[in-house]
């Protein structure tokens, strides 16, 4: 049975992911920064292993890779993010929303992911997603402000595109995937190419 | 006469750019972490004032000692590299929080800071450092993850603000240096003097349908 990690899959889209998964015999790992809904973790039944995780702190990644030590991982969709304030002009931009939003949104996924190299190169399929935003790619920007979550995404971006980079050493691909249903997620997952990921755009 | 403010201008590309705007004839404001130890900034007859650009205070103090002074340029010039060979999971939350703290929020803090400035200047420019590393699509080698992320941040912020600032006739617009020999590539580049020649070129010609541009010291947009 392979084995595939999600995060926030408390909400969708992760729950949603996670669901079609465990529906799909997959074994879920559940890496979520609030409990499953109660009839949710009864929906997907016995093949989910929730671990909590808080993006903010370094502990908290440390422990997650600390509990999966030695299990192989077959593929990882990582969809968790925190929004931002689209409103907020450039003079007023807080220092420390901007450093929650650099951690939650880019380096909690990649600190995840780097410390879970191990278990991604003993899987199978060895594919890497990123759930992202269309927004963060800079040549379709179209409106102003929301600089902390614009920058936290891009810079996720190019924090992806660097582990693909490494990661395709030992096979690894790290495609970063636009919102689709899950189905279509899973497609594209499933069809997911060092070629595919090469491409920087969503 | 045009007037201009470089952020991190006590040595290589920042030092480089007091020299030859002043030397054109620029009022050329340098700041200095330690204006004690920037000789040779004040040696190109740049004012020098005092600036640690991730520290709000600091910033707010150089906004009040301009105060009511126009500014027709400005250059987010300040920047580190972080640790540049870490692989990925031998990358810090320390060093990921300071390189992108510098990189991508403090120049921010810095032209926001300075905007009235700008806009008693003429020319309204706010320009900020970037890189080639700055570009996911050209990103076909790895390494660097938190020098990377921080320039892909700041083009993020920049693009942002270009938008934003569009209405004040601020053109905001992105500068790549191009791989040029100063401490932080080992010595190892082209001569800072060519590359600052042509981001002067640059900078001379830009006007407010630049705004959002990232454009290198060779006059060429990269890609995002």
């Amino acid at each position: 049975m392979p084995t595939i990690l999600i995060t926030d899959a408390h909400r969708d889209p992760g729950l949603a992911l996670a669901t079609h998964y465990a529906n799909d015999d997959w074994e879920v790992i559940a890496v979520n920064r609030a409990p499953l809904p109660p009839a949710a973790f009864v929906a997907l039944g016995a093949n989910v292993r929730e671990l909590r995780f808080d993006p903010l702190s370094e502990a908290s990644v440390r422990d997650v890779a600390l509990r999966l030590r030695g299990r192989p991982i077959d593929v990882a969709i990582l969809t968790g993010e925190t929004a931002g304030e689209p409103g907020r002009p450039a003079e007023a931009v807080d220092p420390d929303h901007w450093r929650d939003l650099m951690l939650v949104n880019a380096w909690a996924p990649f600190r995840l992911i780097a410390l879970l190299e191990d278990n991604l190169k003993a899987g199978a399929q060895k594919v890497v997603a990123m759930l992202s935003d269309p927004e963060a790619y800079l040549a379709d920007y179209g409106t102003p402000r929301d600089y902390a979550y614009r920058a936290s995404k891009a810079s996720l971006h190019q924090l992806w595109r660097t582990l693909d980079m490494e990661f395709r050493a030992w096979g690894g691909v790290c495609p970063l995937l636009a919102p689709a249903d899950a189905a279509e997620i899973a497609a594209r997952v499933a069809a997911a190419t060092p070629d595919e990921a090469a491409r920087a755009r969503l | 006469m045009s007037s201009i403010l470089i952020s991190g201008a006590t040595r290589g590309i920042g030092l480089e750019l007091a020299r030859q705007f002043g030397a054109d004839g620029w009022d050329v404001i340098g700041t200095a972490r330690d204006p004690g130890a920037a000789g040779a900034l004040r040696d190109t007859g740049a004012e020098v004032l005092p600036l640690e650009a991730t520290d709000a205070a600091s910033i707010a103090g150089l906004a009040r000692a301009l105060d009511g002074r126009p500014l027709d340029v400005v250059i987010a010039n300040a920047g580190i590299s972080g640790d540049l060979t870490a692989r990925a999971a031998q990358v810090t939350r320390e060093d990921f929080l300071q390189v992108v703290g510098t990189n991508t929020f403090a120049p921010l803090a810095l032209v926001s800071a300075l905007k009235p400035n700008l806009l008693a200047g003429t020319r309204r420019l706010a320009c900020a450092m970037s890189s080639l590393m700055s570009s996911v699509t050209l990103n076909d080698w790895g390494t660097q993850f938190s020098y990377r992320a921080s320039k892909s941040g700041l083009n993020a912020v920049w693009r942002s603000l270009s938008l934003d600032w569009k209405t004040n006739r601020i053109a905001c617009v992105l500068l790549r240096p191009g791989f040029v020999a100063t401490e932080m590539t080992g010595g190892q580049g082209m001569p800072v003097a060519d590359s600052v020649a042509g981001l002067k070129t640059v900078v001379e010609g830009l006007g407010p349908d630049d705004t959002g541009r990232l454009i290198g010291f060779d006059g060429k947009d990269l890609p995002w």
